[in-house]
């Protein structure tokens, strides 16, 4: 055992209140640290799960042409109409250019074409306006549903649809039953209205944790919905899933530069839920902050009043002939290993407070209330900062135990 | 007779101390021959630790010049002084400083390692070994509070003999010691330099005991009088 680690372990153990005292303080702290992180995290994760459950990571639509104004009818004077676009022009032509160049993106895991409006569902005498999403396979990679159905299959071929819990339960579908689905365009110079409607089979029903999303959308397969929407061989959307949700933005961008469609990344479209999960890390930020220098301050006023306390063996060492860089590396050690020692308390404590959290925080339904993340990345995090507060915490007080005078130190301890 | 070649030698030295530059040692000429048994003897106050720190290399003179075994220490880094002061030099203090968290074994353990940089199973043989030779051998694995004051000096002693040093300092070794304790480590030192060779410099307040030595070295005022 090399002299240093002999001697910081005898101090150690000879101080043995102070050390289990100042070990309480750094488990303590590093469980607070570890348990606050979990928290947050789970938390964080299941938000930004919720989220992108039913939502792509990028969405890219075809350029908004400006608003235009329109005349009013019949010599009414009308200075200006804003009206929107009709949705032949948002439509994308040329999609599969802009989607082969997605998917050869090398951040990208998947992208899908979808062309998208609105209908109306009709089940018997019961009907309600409904998303219509034409899709391909590919759409399953973007949103999982097939993962979330709660009856039939995922199947949108020919004349198949799936539907959401929450549309099921307002029409009183079941797997099998027909739906029809009607949608309006406007045509000619008048814009005069005229409607169509398909007939669909429900092959599913899904559940992807939005009630929006569960009561609007209806999936079926891309050419029907093309048909329905009056937009034959068209998209209206290119969605994307990317590998690293948080690099969302940075894929939009580039997808938008690289194909000339207009690119959002979910960070984009919600902004509100990126800022609070922002000000989250914040908190946990300055929170962890002044644990750390509690923990760090602890340690330090520990090995400095263990400094003062042993001024005459120090001098005593130094005069036997120890070098300032080994009476240096002692209280450094020392430093690092209450760290260290706190690290272990730390991670039990904080494993343990996260298992006791996901035990008694519990839903009505006895689920738990959000996931609490303990992951092997956190755990030696924290441990690593403990060791890292040691170290640094010991510094002040090993400078003053190496430039004690020994002969002062001898004389006057 | 052959004059035995100087151990040591301390030429006008000068040792001022604080701001208001209070002089502890005026012009000091000293020369000690390898083997003698001198004793420093001298008022309080007259500058006799500051003498013994110099020469344990402690501390550092203010002026002139200082010769250990024939080497210019003052012209050593301090790395090469705390090794020189490690390895040829031996401490032995009024009261015993062992430490008290390690056993007596340990203490005499520690000048080997600090000096070797681990700890080697050849260093307790040669901690209970040196413990032997001050006769505290059988007490080597005692915690050093458990132990008489007589016998924490003794194993202060082992621990200043441990590396072998050429020159052992003891600054009022057996201050603290009744008479018969006293007498004992006195007979001790004399006998380590008898037997061995041990150059040994006690800075003692006993007259009894000074007259004991081969040589006095009295210092008065921040004077040295041979």
């Amino acid at each position: 055992m090399p002299f240093e680690l002999f001697v910081a372990l005898r101090y150690l153990k000879e101080a043995r209140f102070q050390t289990a005292l100042i070990l309480a303080a750094v488990t303590l702290g590093v469980g607070v640290v570890i348990f606050l992180s979990a928290l947050i995290n789970g938390l964080q994760a299941s938000l930004i799960a919720t989220t992108l459950g039913s939502q792509p990571h990028v969405i890219m639509t075809r350029l908004k042409s400006p608003p235009r104004y329109t005349p009013g009818d019949d010599g009414a004077v009308v200075l200006a109409l804003v009206a929107q676009p009709p949705q032949k022009e948002l439509v994308i032509n040329d999609w599969q250019a802009s989607l082969a160049t997605a998917r050869a993106t090398p951040a990208v895991e998947a992208a899908a074409v979808i062309a998208s409006g609105a209908a109306f569902a009709t089940h018997g005498i019961a009907n309600v306006a409904v998303a219509l999403r034409g899709i391909d396979a590919a759409y399953d990679q973007i949103v999982p549903v097939s993962k979330h159905l709660k009856s039939g299959r995922f199947n949108i071929q020919a004349d198949q649809a799936v539907v959401g819990v929450e549309l099921a339960r307002d029409l009183g579908l079941v797997v099998g039953d027909k739906l029809r689905l009607t949608t309006t365009r406007q045509s000619g110079a008048t814009l005069s209205r005229a409607t169509q409607a398909s007939v669909f089979t429900i092959a599913g029903i899904f559940d992807l944790g939005s009630r929006d999303v569960n009561r609007r959308w209806v999936l079926t397969n891309l050419k029907a919905a093309q048909a329905l929407l009056d937009i034959p061989g068209g998209a209206t959307t290119l969605e994307v899933r990317v590998k690293e949700v948080f690099g969302a933005e940075r894929v939009a961008r580039r997808l938008a530069a690289s194909t000339g469609l207009t690119a959002d990344s979910w960070l984009q479209i919600n902004k509100q839920l990126v800022s609070g999960l922002r000000s989250q890390d914040s908190s946990r930020y300055v929170i962890e902050f002044f644990v750390v220098i509690a923990v760090a301050l602890g340690i330090a006023s520990v090995l400095m009043v263990v400094v003062m306390q042993k001024s005459r063996e120090i001098g005593i060492m130094r005069a036997f002939g120890t070098s300032t860089g080994q009476t240096l590396r002692i209280f450094l050690l020392e430093g690092t290993m209450l760290g260290g020692l706190g690290a272990v308390g730390g991670v039990i404590l904080g494993a343990v407070l996260a298992e006791a959290f996901r035990h008694l925080s519990r839903n009505a339904d006895g689920g738990p209330t959000f996931p609490v993340a303990v992951t092997p990345g956190l755990l030696l995090g924290s441990s690593l900062l403990a060791l890292g507060v040691g170290l640094v915490a010991s510094v002040l007080p090993a400078r003053r135990a190496a430039l004690l005078d020994p002969a002062v130190a001898i004389r006057y301890g | 007779m052959v004059e035995a070649q100087p151990i040591l030698v301390m030429r006008d030295i000068v040792k001022d101390y604080g701001e208001g530059r209070a002089r502890a040692l005026d012009g000091v000429n000293l020369s000690v021959a390898a083997g003698a048994f001198a004793a420093i003897i001298g008022p309080s106050g007259s500058g006799k630790s500051t003498l013994l720190n110099l020469i344990g290399l402690l501390d550092r003179p203010t002026q002139g010049t200082l010769q250990m075994l024939g080497a210019d220490v003052l012209a050593l880094t301090p790395g090469q002084l705390t090794a020189f002061r490690g390895s040829k030099l031996g401490f032995v203090f009024q009261f015993h400083h062992l430490l008290p968290g390690f056993t007596a074994a340990e203490n005499v353990m520690l000048p080997l390692m600090a000096h070797a940089g681990r700890e080697r199973a050849g260093m307790r043989t040669k901690a209970l070994e040196t413990l032997a030779l001050v006769g505290m051998e059988h007490l080597a694995d005692a915690a050093v509070p458990k132990l008489s004051g007589g016998q924490q000096q003794r194993v202060a002693m082992a621990r200043a003999l441990a590396a072998d040093p050429v020159l052992l300092l003891a600054d009022e070794p057996t201050g603290n010691l009744d008479t018969h304790n006293a007498d004992e480590i006195f007979t001790l030192l004399r006998r380590l330099n008898q037997d061995k060779g041990l150059t040994v410099l006690v800075v003692t307040h006993d007259s009894r005991l000074a007259a004991r030595c081969d040589r006095r070295i009295e210092v008065v005022d921040g004077h040295v009088r041979p």
